[in-house]
């Protein structure tokens, strides 16, 4: 039937037999693994942003802000440090990643102090 | 048998199909398939009873397989699903390439943790998520999402999404909406060579956007990177019609075709042979995983991996014994795309070619086949009869439409979708490395395009090109090819008789 020759035959068990412990580890391991509960998600992710001082913003705080992801943040406050802090919310745009349409979306929610 | 894979393969997907359909505990299956193990190995000197345990232990193997692919772990995100949507908090990673579409992003995201309510819980499993507002997002994102999490359910009766996403192990939607929070809590964190295989992707597509007017950039985009986005719905329509609308879906012939041009690059700057194989093995690996890695893009990589290995080891390599390897892997990942309408077309057609196509040659004289032109024109017309032959009932089954007018379509559509497929990627490689000359062939591209839309646009207003019908049992695609089977062996089994 299938033709096999002595050393085939021991490959087909052998391989055999690694799936079917394979399948059983699998079906063990699904039946049993619980899901952990844990404490909520932290409130700085669920709540809306406030607006952020952006010279004494960390960069969690940069990265609440919408279309802030953690590359831009580091490079805010890599400029900050380079060239000192923002005067005007409008000096933000010299940061590189912060276009015209970018700052429109954060503006409202950002401050100089 | 020549083919010992061949039976093993049958013997799995039949194991997969009676698990589909007679409600067996795992537990059961897996005591007999342990069962039927042990006596094989007592049994291992005696060939046929051997052979039969091991043909027994296939098939409850595959059935094993399948029940066990749908239990889920306690974590699973599916356990927290409800048919009725509901407010969710999701943290997880981007695992697909994001698809963007006139009013929303789709992404399967690869959950990690859900909040609902004051319950926080690790999860585990793929949503399929629609972020209704106009962030970049790519492969490998981990994002915070604000959403509402439900069951996948059907606007249509023609189409069943639920099963449809189930085949792709989606069971939950989760849709956020433009006032929805979306955070990036960190970013490229996915597999990097798939990373890599999708900036690829990104970098060709837009090769082919800048350098081709829209239409035909969508019908390219389509062919060579599997991306149908943008493809017109009329084209597609018309392609169904003339029954050539794989020529959209890639398959063995684009990873033919691009194997063949990775060769011919290599070849000519002088890489050592077996370094030609293993840098093809590697490049075709990419491109099915840039090209969303569907069944029949995974069915042809895998056949063209195990032939190039083939000629790395300078061992024979049976197609029968390869088109069962692919299978198996496929069912092996995946047990319910034996249900894929895809992954059916996608091997009967290959068996359909191989197995028929050689007799429908011997019906015509050889006389006949001392003409070079004819010779190539039979075998056209062999292996698109054998095709057309080979996947009628199913289309018929599926999609309710027949359509004679496919061997024609075909016999004069592949030859020009195979010069699309090289000139195209030929238009992408040089966008990318020499931009300058990207537009000489753009042109040769977009005409070649342009004529391809045209002639099957003539094809199906030809009397009698195609027609829909009401419906087909599927006792009668059975009995289709158990007819099949009888005409075409019918010699074997006179001497049988």
């Amino acid at each position: 039937m299938l033709n096999l020759t002595k050393h085939e035959k021991y490959i087909i068990t052998f391989l055999l037999f690694i799936a079917l412990l394979g399948i059983g580890l699998r079906f063990y391991k699904n039946t049993s693994n619980q899901a952990i509960l844990k404490s909520p998600i932290p409130q700085s992710l669920l709540e809306r942003p406030a607006v952020i001082n952006v010279n004494r913003a960390s960069k969690e705080d940069l990265i609440a802000l919408k279309g802030i992801g953690p590359k831009l943040a580091s490079r805010i406050i890599e400029y900050r440090k380079e060239n000192g802090n923002f005067s005007k919310k409008e000096d933000l745009k010299k940061v590189r990643g912060i276009g015209p349409a970018k700052f429109e979306d954060i503006k409202e929610y950002i401050k100089v102090e | 048998m020549k083919y010992p894979l061949v039976s093993i393969c049958i013997a799995f997907s039949l194991g997969i199909l009676a698990g589909i359909f007679f409600k067996i505990g795992f537990l059961f299956l897996y005591l007999i398939a342990v069962t039927l193990f042990i006596l094989s190995i007592i049994f291992i000197k005696q060939n046929l009873k051997f052979n039969i345990f091991i043909l027994c232990i296939v098939f409850f193997l595959g059935a094993a397989v399948l029940k066990s692919s749908q239990a889920f772990p306690p974590c699973h995100i599916s356990k927290f699903t409800q048919h009725k949507s509901e407010p969710v908090y999701l943290i997880g990673i981007i695992d697909s390439d994001p698809v963007y579409k006139d009013k929303y992003t789709s992404l399967v995201f690869k959950t990690e943790e859900l909040q609902k309510g004051n319950t926080r819980k690790k999860t585990c499993g793929d949503v399929l998520v629609k972020i209704y507002n106009k962030d970049e997002f790519s492969y490998g994102d981990r994002l915070f999402l604000e959403g509402k999490l439900s069951r996948p359910f059907s606007f249509s009766k023609d189409f069943d999404y639920e099963s449809y996403l189930k085949l792709r192990n989606i069971y939950s939607v989760l849709s956020v909406r433009a006032r929805n929070t979306v955070k990036f809590l960190d970013k490229g964190i996915g597999n990097p060579i798939k990373s890599f295989a999708f900036r690829m992707k990104h970098r060709m597509s837009e090769v082919i956007i800048a350098n081709l007017p829209t239409f035909s950039a969508g019908i390219l985009s389509a062919i060579i990177l599997g991306d149908r986005e943008n493809l017109p719905l009329y084209v597609k329509d018309a392609l169904v019609k003339s029954g050539s609308v794989h020529i959209i879906a890639i398959s063995g012939l684009h990873v033919g075709i691009i194997a063949f041009i990775i060769l011919a690059i290599l070849k000519i700057i002088r890489i050592p042979v077996k370094f030609q194989y293993i840098t093809a093995i590697i490049l075709l690996i990419l491109y099915c995983i840039l090209t969303g890695a569907r069944t029949p893009v995974i069915r042809a990589t895998v056949m063209a991996v195990v032939l190039l290995f083939g000629y790395f080891l300078r061992r024979q390599v049976n197609i029968y014994n390869s088109l069962s390897i692919a299978a198996l892997a496929i069912m092996a990942v995946n047990p319910q795309q034996v249900l894929d309408v895809s992954f059916q077309l996608s091997f009967l057609s290959v068996i359909s070619i191989i197995w028929l196509s050689p007799k429908i040659k011997s019906l015509f004289s050889k006389e006949l086949y001392r003409i070079k032109w004819l010779r190539f024109l039979i075998l056209a017309f062999s292996v698109s009869t054998a095709a057309w032959l080979g996947l009628l009932p199913l289309i018929a089954y599926y999609f309710k439409i027949v359509a004679p007018v496919t061997i024609l379509a075909n016999m004069i559509l592949i030859p020009i979708m195979s010069v699309i497929v090289a000139s195209g990627f030929t238009l992408a490689l040089t966008g990318i490395l020499i931009p300058g000359l990207a537009s000489i062939f753009a042109e040769s591209c977009n005409f070649i395009i342009l004529t391809l839309v045209k002639i099957n646009s003539l094809l199906i207003t030809l009397p009698g090109a195609y027609f829909k019908i009401s419906g087909l049992s599927l006792a009668y695609v059975f009995i289709y090819y158990a007819f099949l089977m009888l005409i075409f062996n019918f010699a074997k089994i006179k001497k049988m008789i």
